[in-house]
């Protein structure tokens, strides 16, 4: 990651979320290395990775910020929501429980967003297909419902798990492209390179952070 | 990975053998006990199997009081002592280095025979408890055997074999007590134990040096001088042991307390063996209802399939050391209900099972959650209050001390999130294992200045890296670098470490300022193990009403998952008021009061399918007869109060036949009413629980 050339057009921050146990980080490492981590260990407070696609044959630098799912760290990881371009909104097919936690983390993340902020829904573990406890068409339902993107995906097998993190990109570009998404306004989520600067938003409020 | 259970058993129990056995030997010779060992060995291995073969030959009578039976457990050293008996003369050719040899492994031998016998006798005294009944039965099977009470009967190849044996055990105990410093030692009987031998794939030792790199070179070293401080550790532990702390204690544990000593010092350093002695029953007590209604345990389940999987210990799912990570915690949920379980704390959970067992795991997280010094549970408990009281406290001491790096970060908006794992585990998984558990041991004895002491430590030591780090690299340096390789020795860091603890300590900025009385309080704040104070039966009861309610709700489920009906399952049990802990304003006194009302008499006004429909919350409070009224301060309910309760309740059960299921019903009375006539019985107040062992119950 330390030596990948910054030729890239954009950032686009990205934040994961969801309840403890489905896959948020196996997901994250999936996209960024391409390996399926059996042995991940849970995530304490918010961890970061990133990865540079390619959207319309521009480079995008994703910035990606993997949250701790439980509860009693929402309070940490609330301060990161604010300035995602992309919300990846994880449940496990498994575990009906996740899926019905879904609106307390919709809110959140509507609340904490912008309104351009693109949110994806991903049903994780589909490789566990016996175990299924969450019908796609019903999940399916509720995205529809809400307006939100939505794929079944699976870390350990790869799965549409690439397509998740692009597609997501794609929204975010298409956005900027027709002029939903102004690039002046703050907390976007969204920096073109050529105005990176230091004062520029592309992190959480390090004052708000009690991490 | 009893690794403490080990040394503890192991050494004492021949010993004790050998001198629990003596009188019955008092006849024998020395030139009998000085046959060559292999000769001995073959022996052994046939004679305690066989002992009808020897009873002919052996000097034994036949005793007829089953008191006596353990003397059995005597006849196959004397079998052996007589199959010996012809090859003795060996012993005289060998020469003096053999016969030394023979002699010790002879004396190896007869420990283990000792252990044996003990054990068999151990077995047999429980076998005797049992069969105690049928005495008459085991005339036939069990020969009874004594060896003579007579001294005349045996003794003739020996002088004096009392003073013998008397030597002989004395020789054994004393090499004992010399413990391994021992100069007659040879060298084959301490095999060359060196674990860092590396085993290539073919199965082939290789026991030099070979292509050692550096780094190994080095770590060998370190390996070495931490053996050889281990007996003035253990000197010093003894000296601790009975009194303060030594002088020479902290000094020792900055330079890294001996691998094989945590499991002794750590506990001692949180004062959790107090705590232990002090609480016993305690963390059973509260495993057995963390089992039945701890609500943490799916959390703790998810958080410990992934916890240290790379570890032997914890690899394998469901494994012994996998069960004890669930039990501690799922304990510690219990007892501190405001922490519960919090992610992090499987960590270090897990981290004291590489060390200790389960009850004192136990008692080391509970005391680093409350002791002044360690105080966890501020961290842990929801809103994480000292989290943020230390991280103002460490951008004050990052922006005193290291201007550069504070300035830098700021530049970079790099948010301080890395310290929240950084703390929460003490920098498990965010420093190389070696230099964490350096760590531990002076967190263990500092106390948290260690925490932010070392986050400046790591700023100070990085500092030319990290000034060139923006917030990608920053991040992955944080999450991945320095896991992985700190690019200092554990030595360097500590000692680095050590003087900036000093430093800030100079300087009075080692602590943050207390916190203010308006922030979330640090420290528990509701009295612990209040679970105690409910007998098990209660819950017990409750546990088979939500089933009951569960195989009644079946057939409406769409999706038969476990998951979310157990979680409905506990959101009901929460606000159907269905948990007696509930009524803890209940008068003591209705606890008490035992009703032993006897069958309540005809019920068949009672329509069997009415207490199908019964809403089991309207009723629910009525179990709190059961309930122990809460008072912080209360002892748990001892085991006999429970049986008490219980029996109290055994006492009001009255049995019908379910008309509609053909099974038979137990009416249990739960609540003393003061109408006892059976007309008082109304739909509204009964429920009926289902059993697993097909009872169903109506409680009135």
């Amino acid at each position: 990651m330390t030596a990948a050339p910054y030729n890239y057009s954009y950032i686009f921050k990205y934040i994961i979320i969801g309840d403890m146990g489905v896959g948020k980080s196996c997901l994250l490492h999936q996209f960024t290395e391409k390996k399926f981590l059996s042995d991940c260990p849970h995530t304490i407070g918010v961890e970061f990775g990133t990865r540079i696609i390619e959207v319309s044959g521009q480079k995008i630098k994703l910035q990606i910020w993997d949250t701790a799912g439980q509860e009693r760290f929402r309070a940490v990881t609330r301060s990161y929501y604010r300035g995602a371009a992309g919300a990846l909104m994880v449940y496990d097919i498994t575990r009906r429980s996740t899926y019905n936690h879904l609106s307390s983390w919709l809110t959140d993340a509507r609340n904490l967003t912008n309104p351009n902020t693109v949110i994806f829904l991903i049903g994780n573990k589909s490789d566990l297909e016996g175990q299924r406890d969450v019908p796609y068409e019903e999940a399916k339902a509720f995205a529809d419902e809400n307006g939100l993107t939505f794929l079944e995906c699976s870390a350990k097998t790869g799965e549409n798990v690439e397509d998740s993190f692009l597609e997501t990109a794609r929204k975010i570009y298409q956005n900027i492209m027709d002029g939903s998404l102004d690039l002046n306004a703050a907390d976007t989520g969204v920096q073109p390179k050529q105005t990176l600067s230091r004062n520029s938003g592309q992190t959480p409020e390090k004052k708000d952070c009690n991490c | 990975m009893s690794t403490n259970g080990v040394p503890r058993v192991i050494p004492v129990q021949p010993v004790q053998a050998t001198a629990r056995r003596s009188h019955s030997f008092q006849k024998q010779s020395s030139t009998e006990r000085e046959y060559p060992a292999e000769m001995r060995r073959t022996s052994h291995s046939t004679a305690p199997l066989n002992s009808s073969s020897v009873l002919s030959t052996g000097p034994f009578k036949r005793v007829d009081d089953h008191r006596r039976q353990h003397i059995y457990e005597e006849l196959p050293f004397e079998a052996n002592q007589n199959q010996n008996r012809l090859p003795n003369h060996q012993e005289s050719f060998g020469n003096s280095e053999q016969s030394r040899n023979r002699e010790r492994h002879r004396q190896q031998l007869q420990m283990y025979e000792d252990y044996i016998v003990e054990e068999r006798r151990r077995r047999e005294d429980e076998n005797r408890e049992t069969d105690i009944l049928n005495d008459s039965e085991n005339e036939d099977e069990d020969e009874i055997y004594q060896a003579p009470e007579n001294d005349e009967d045996a003794a003739t190849s020996s002088d004096d074999p009392e003073y013998e044996e008397l030597m002989e055990r004395d020789r054994i105990v004393n090499l004992y007590e010399k413990g391994p410093e021992n100069k007659d030692i040879d060298a084959w009987e301490n095999p060359d134990f060196d674990i860092y031998y590396k085993l290539d794939r073919f199965g082939f030792v290789h026991k030099e040096n070979e292509n050692l790199t550096e780094e190994q070179k080095e770590h060998r070293k370190r390996v070495q001088i931490e053996l050889s401080r281990e007996k003035k550790w253990l000197r010093m532990i003894e000296q601790w042991q009975s009194g303060h702390p030594p002088s020479k204690l902290e000094e020792r544990i900055w330079k890294g307390i001996p691998e094989k000593l945590r499991m002794m010092v750590w506990p001692k350093l949180l004062g959790a063996d107090r705590m232990m002695r002090e609480n016993q029953d305690v963390y059973h007590q509260l495993l057995l209802r963390a089992r039945l209604v701890s609500k943490d345990i799916q959390q703790i389940d998810l958080d410990i399939n992934r916890t240290y999987r790379d570890h032997l210990a914890f690899r394998k799912r469901y494994d012994i050391k996998q069960k004890s990570l669930l039990n501690v915690l799922a304990a510690y949920s219990m007892y501190n209900t405001e922490v519960g379980y919090c992610q992090g704390m499987s960590q270090i959970a897990a981290l004291l099972l590489m060390y200790l067992d389960e009850e004192e795991s136990f008692w080391c997280m509970h005391a680093l959650m409350i002791s002044p010094r360690h105080s966890m549970h501020g961290f842990f408990v929801p809103g994480f209050p000292k989290l943020t009281r230390f991280e103002t406290h460490f951008k004050k001491v990052l922006k005193k001390y290291k201007k550069g790096v504070y300035k830098h970060l700021d530049k970079h908006d790099i948010p301080y999130i890395y310290l929240t794992k950084w703390w929460f585990g003490c920098f498990l998984d965010r420093v190389p294992f070696s230099l964490a558990l350096r760590l531990w041991d002076v967190f263990l004895l500092e106390g948290d200045s260690i925490l932010i002491a070392m986050a400046l430590n790591i700023m100070k030591m990085h500092e030319r890296t990290i000034k060139t780090l923006g917030i990608e690299n920053f991040m992955e340096f944080v999450q991945t670098t320095l896991p992985n390789n700190f690019r200092y020795t554990d030595d360097q860091t500590m000692h680095s470490l050590r003087e900036a603890l000093s430093k800030m300590r100079s300087d009075r900025l080692h602590k943050p300022p207390p916190p203010s009385p308006d922030d979330l309080p640090e420290l528990p704040t509701k009295a612990l193990g209040s679970i105690l104070s409910r007998p098990l039966a209660t819950i017990k009861d409750e546990i088979s009403e939500i089933q009951s309610r569960k195989s009644k709700s079946r057939p409406n489920s769409a999706y038969p998952s476990p998951y979310p009906t157990r979680r409905k399952e506990s959101a009901k049990l929460k606000s159907g008021g269905s948990r007696p802990n509930l009524n803890r304003n209940e008068s003591p006194s209705r606890m008490h009061s035992s009703q032993t009302t006897s069958a309540y008499g005809s019920i068949s006004g009672l329509p069997s399918q009415v207490s199908h429909h019964a809403n089991p919350m309207s009723t629910s409070l009525d179990v709190s007869t059961f309930s122990y009224a809460y008072s912080p301060n209360a002892l748990p309910p001892t085991s006999t109060k429970t049986q008490q309760q219980q029996q109290q309740m055994i006492s009001s059960r009255f049995s019908i036949r379910d008309e509609q299921t053909g099974r038979m019903v137990t009416l249990v009375r739960a609540s003393p009413s003061e109408d006892d006539s059976p007309s008082s019985f109304s739909s509204e107040t009964a429920r009926i629980i289902h059993d697993r062992d097909n009872v169903t119950r109506i409680e009135l």
